[in-house]
């Protein structure tokens, strides 16, 4: 891996990271299992691009993007709540539907924003000598603005109602908290952070593309995960900031996978590859803490 | 459970942090790049990077052609040139972390498959001035890939799979001088296709035909937009369609049951069992890459390299289906027709 590669899937990282965080506060925070992401990815990017290469301010437009996101979720976790549909299923109705919405709101489904135009990213791109020095300072700006502010709301009163909404639904009406409320609130939350990952991807790369949002949650779960096990910790800060470096790391898994062709490997094997890798990533500290205990002569991993 | 929040990290948070920071997230990066130094090697032969966004058959078709066309000119893969061809399997990040690397390897020349690859690849080498080479591109201006047609300009050259939607129209008013509905399949989330569809709309209204379309989002989506229509239409035209041609076999089994003639953008389905296409053979799209592909190498000025679309001068009609269907071959001196279907005549040209 050289270094444009590693700065590369930091750049990624940092947006995919907006996704990580989204999926932490869906899956993790609430346990409600939401696969609208695929959706509010794309949707987020839609939005973000149609309207820049109208002309509209950047920072602006990225807004819309992140409010779209929000109905999005909400309306997800309408159906769910106010009509009992299974939250699975609402949130796959929701994917569904934005896929037309998306071919609707980008008139095709493909938008360029022309080089010329200018994005977010233009004024930082001058900052350094390398572009991508400019552009990770303010993904990594966002990320921190996006994580800070998404910690200081988990730990007010709301956010610890919406915790516990996550954990226990039952004790957390007794104690007179709305938790359909909670849901609402959560949900667009999460696909509002998602969809500013969209927006950012969007403008990063020039383009949206409906079908830029294929496998968005799957990428997201990776992520998260993956930095549950790297960094196992209760504290909501370090949390939140595990799900940047987890998404980091699974592009550093993808950028070494990419790397491995002199192994024999075929263009194909790229998924496999990736999988193999994330794999012993994961086992590595299992194995390290079932040594440790067997060391230590107590307990069974 | 009490698990008390502080609003500042304690000192203690920080060392737990980076105390993990360092077993773990180093160790791991160090393993990356120990792995990724035993697998590289320096070589002298000119570079070229290939990056297919997904893996089709019609994708396929074209990447061969470029490298046949290479072989042929004299530029084999590990004999005079180094070849590395990367596919993201469809994932879009993955797509952008391919055209990173490339751009990081320094190639010679860096050539894409299809839109999204294409604008992945032109976004990363942006003031790198590494030349690039697109093949299956219907659009390349609104893909934001060049600006003018006739003269790129920049690094960045390629070959449109436009296919010639006259002559396809033309085409099927002389073998159904009967029919009056055509019936369209395409996936709304495929720029190449919705761009050809709607100008294949457009020419065949002003040739006096009704178009009704369908679409279908996945493969499997294909078969059932068919039937939503096959009573209605008299004939079927499919434009260069990712997700409608991996279903072609299903459409070829509707066109013998329902008596549907089914005209295509491309050679591949009809060989598969389509009536016939005015279309190119996608293969030969690829050889045309190819081509260019080596004007570079050979010292040319990517600017000076105009945009070429694939030209064909042949009609190609499966005479199996062509009897089946009892049509017969319109008597014009007009077109070239090349015949397949016939016995001893499949696969001719691989």
């Amino acid at each position: 891996m050289n270094e444009l590669q590693f700065l590369g899937a930091i750049e990624l990282g940092l947006i995919y990271g907006m996704v990580a965080l989204g999926v932490y506060l869906s899956f993790r925070v609430l346990d409600f299992p939401d696969l609208t992401a695929d959706g509010s990815f794309p949707l987020g990017a839609a939005l973000a691009a149609t309207l820049i290469s109208q002309g509209q301010d950047p920072w602006l437009s990225t807004l819309c993007a992140v409010l779209g996101g929000c109905v999005s979720g909400l309306f997800t976790a309408w159906l769910s709540v106010r009509w009992k549909i299974l939250n699975l299923l609402a949130s796959i109705l929701t994917m569904l539907a934005l896929y037309s919405i998306n071919l609707r709101i980008m008139k095709g489904p493909n938008v360029t924003i022309m080089m010329d135009i200018k994005t977010i990213f233009s004024p930082f791109e001058t900052f350094f000598t390398a572009k991508i020095a400019g552009t990770i300072l303010l993904l990594s700006l966002i990320a921190l603005v996006a994580g800070v502010s998404l910690w200081y709301f988990l730990l007010t009163k709301t956010g610890l109602a919406l915790r516990a909404t996550g954990t226990n639904p039952r004790m957390a009406q007794a104690q007179g908290i709305k938790t359909k409320g909670m849901i609402l609130l959560g949900i667009s939350l999460s696909n509002g952070l998602i969809a500013l990952g969209g927006a950012l991807f969007a403008q990063h790369q020039g383009f949206a593309d409906v079908t830029i949002g294929n496998g968005t949650i799957i990428m997201g779960l990776a992520a998260v995960i993956i930095g549950e096990v790297v960094f196992p910790t209760r504290r909501i800060w370090l949390t939140l900031f595990a799900c940047i470096i987890g998404t980091i790391l699974h592009r550093f898994a993808i950028a070494l996978a990419l790397n491995a062709d002199g192994l024999g490997l075929q263009a194909t094997d790229l998924n496999l590859v990736t999988a193999a890798i994330v794999i012993i990533a994961m086992i590595l500290p299992r194995l390290k803490e079932a040594t440790a205990n067997k060391l230590i002569g107590r307990g069974h991993a | 459970m009490t698990i008390k929040y502080k609003l500042i990290p304690t000192l203690k948070g920080f060392r737990d942090f980076f105390g993990l920071f360092y077993t773990r997230f180093l160790t791991i990066i160090a393993c990356f790049n120990l792995l990724v130094s035993v697998t590289h090697s320096e070589e002298n032969k000119p570079l070229i990077t290939v990056i297919q966004i997904i893996d089709h058959p019609s994708a396929n078709a074209v990447r061969e052609g470029i490298k046949k066309s290479l072989e042929e000119l004299g530029y084999t893969d590990g004999k005079t040139i180094r070849w590395i061809y990367k596919n993201p399997q469809g994932n879009s990040a993955t797509n952008i972390q391919i055209a990173q690397q490339f751009v990081s390897m320094n190639p010679d020349i860096m050539v894409a498959i299809a839109t999204p690859s294409a604008q992945a690849l032109v976004s990363a080498a942006r003031k790198s001035n590494i030349p690039i080479v697109f093949a299956a591109v219907t659009d390349p201006i609104n893909a934001g890939l060049v600006k003018d047609l006739k003269k790129p300009g920049d690094f960045v050259t390629g070959v449109s799979d436009f296919p010639p939607l006259e002559r396809q129209v033309t085409l099927i008013k002389k073998m159904l001088p009967h029919a009056k509905i055509i019936g369209g399949i395409y996936n709304p989330g495929e720029i190449n296709s919705v761009k050809q569809f709607k100008l294949f709309e457009a020419l065949a209204k002003k040739e006096g035909f009704e178009v009704l379309s369908a679409t279908a989002i996945k493969t499997s989506d294909v078969h059932a937009a068919a039937l939503s229509l096959i009573k209605k239409v008299d004939a079927f035209y499919i434009p260069l369609d990712n997700t409608v041609l991996s279903a072609m076999d299903s459409l070829i089994k509707l066109q013998f049951d329902f008596q549907k003639p089914i005209f295509t953008s491309e050679t591949d389905s009809v060989l598969q069992g389509a009536l016939a296409t005015a279309g190119a053979h996608l293969f030969d799209i690829g050889k045309s890459a190819g081509k260019m592909v080596a004007r570079i190498l050979q010292g040319e000025n990517v600017g000076d390299i105009a945009i070429e679309t694939a030209r064909v001068s042949k009609i190609t009609v499966n005479m199996k289906t062509l009897s089946s269907l009892n049509l017969k071959l319109p008597e014009d001196t007009d077109f070239n027709i090349e015949k397949i279907g016939l016995e001893g005549s499949l696969n001719q040209e691989r």
